[in-house]
């Protein structure tokens, strides 16, 4: 029996964000600004992601004096990954205490 | 040369090395499209990182051994700027400079092929054993005790049974030709190592009678710039010299299990 390994933070918000729009392609550099990641960090994701099955990768065709880009898009494996996901803790601003009446 | 171009290059031979060239062009192609240069840098930065910390472990050793071999060389070229005789020189250290590389990206080619789990370690603790093999007989031919010409002749023996083993219990010519190949060049490039930094630490000693000799007529500023160049010169030889041999001696065995008939066991 294989063990399923736990998805880290980064690996979640990748998640999240590709399955909020589960039909379009997004490039590399889009993920990393949207998401605040590395790409030393978001590469690596993307990798395992692709090859667990849960993202789909694909070359776009080439523009005028443009190399092609690599896009990328959630698979029905991935939104059902994503979906099992526990919720997104409720982050409180910085510097404001939450209060949580009892 | 830009640091634009290195960059490039770096990044698409680190993903060569890691077994993902497709990743590569991705991270290339995401690069270009950022127009600023300090944000281009940054994201090159990560792509470059994140594709070191890919390479597997086996790759990372033989990328390791020859960069360490080059620098070997750059090392004694610093120290010894004697050894620089007129353009041969910098002809002879441009192809060594290529072998290494081509011995690290055939290598890397050979262990990816073997796949990720499999025998590439032992390959490479086999080429560590036909370096030793090697360097222990060369040592020994330099004292009268007469026991290099049979070490000599046990060192094609190893790659030899090598051959044989891998392709047995692989039941694949192939795959037995894949792991004489890699020990053959991680052999190669162990045995460069040692020798050459051997050679730049010691200062080319010792110094024999024949060195000393032919250091009066060879033009060098002195015995140790003579001793170091002539020893690294050796080694740059073994370093064509080993591989090959292992990889004839291998591919004999491997050839050779291949050919001999399997006893099967059935029941009664």
């Amino acid at each position: 029996m294989t063990r399923r390994r736990a998805h880290s933070p980064q690996s979640v918000k990748v998640l999240r964000a590709l399955s909020a729009q589960p039909l379009t392609w997004r490039h590399g550099y889009d993920l990393c600004t949207e998401l605040d990641l590395r790409s030393g960090s978001l590469y690596p994701i993307l990798i395992r992601l692709c090859d667990r099955g849960f993202v789909d990768s694909m070359w776009e065709t080439p523009g005028a004096g443009r190399p092609p880009r690599h896009l990328y898009r959630i698979t029905a494996a991935g939104l059902h990954e994503a979906a099992g996901l526990s919720p997104m803790p409720a982050r409180a601003p910085r510097g404001q205490v939450r209060w949580d009446p009892a | 040369m830009g640091p634009r171009v290195i960059t490039r290059a770096v990044i698409g031979l680190l993903a060569e090395l890691a077994g993902r060239p497709e990743w590569g062009r991705a991270m290339l192609a995401e690069a270009e499209q950022i127009s600023d240069p300090r944000a281009r840098r940054r994201f090159a930065r990560g792509c470059l990182w994140a594709l070191a910390l890919s390479v597997p472990a086996g790759v990372g050793t033989l990328l390791v051994a020859g960069l360490s071999s080059l620098t070997v060389v750059v090392v004694a070229l610093v120290r010894y700027p004697g050894i620089v005789s007129g353009a041969g020189t910098w002809v002879a250290v441009g192809l060594f400079s290529i072998v290494v590389v081509g011995y690290v990206t055939i290598g890397a080619g050979l262990a990816a092929r073997l796949g990720r789990g499999g025998p590439t370690g032992q390959m490479l603790a086999s080429g560590a054993v036909i370096a030793g093999v090697w360097m222990v007989a060369l040592v020994a031919s330099g004292t009268p005790a007469g026991i290099s010409i049979p070490l000599l002749a046990l060192a094609p023996c190893v790659a030899l049974i090598l051959g044989w083993r891998a392709t047995r219990r692989s039941t694949s010519t192939t795959i037995g030709l894949r792991c004489v190949g890699l020990a053959a060049l991680a052999g190669g490039l162990g045995l460069f190592l040692v020798w050459g930094g051997e050679t730049v630490i010691l200062a080319g000693r010792p110094y024999d009678p024949g060195m000393v000799r032919d250091f009066a007529t060879s033009g060098a500023p002195d015995l140790a710039t003579y001793a170091v160049g002539d020893s690294l010169g050796s080694g740059m030889m073994l370093l064509l010299l080993v591989p090959l041999v292992s990889l004839v001696a291998g591919a004999t065995g491997a050839m050779a299990a291949a050919h001999w008939p399997r006893t099967s066991h059935t029941d009664a």
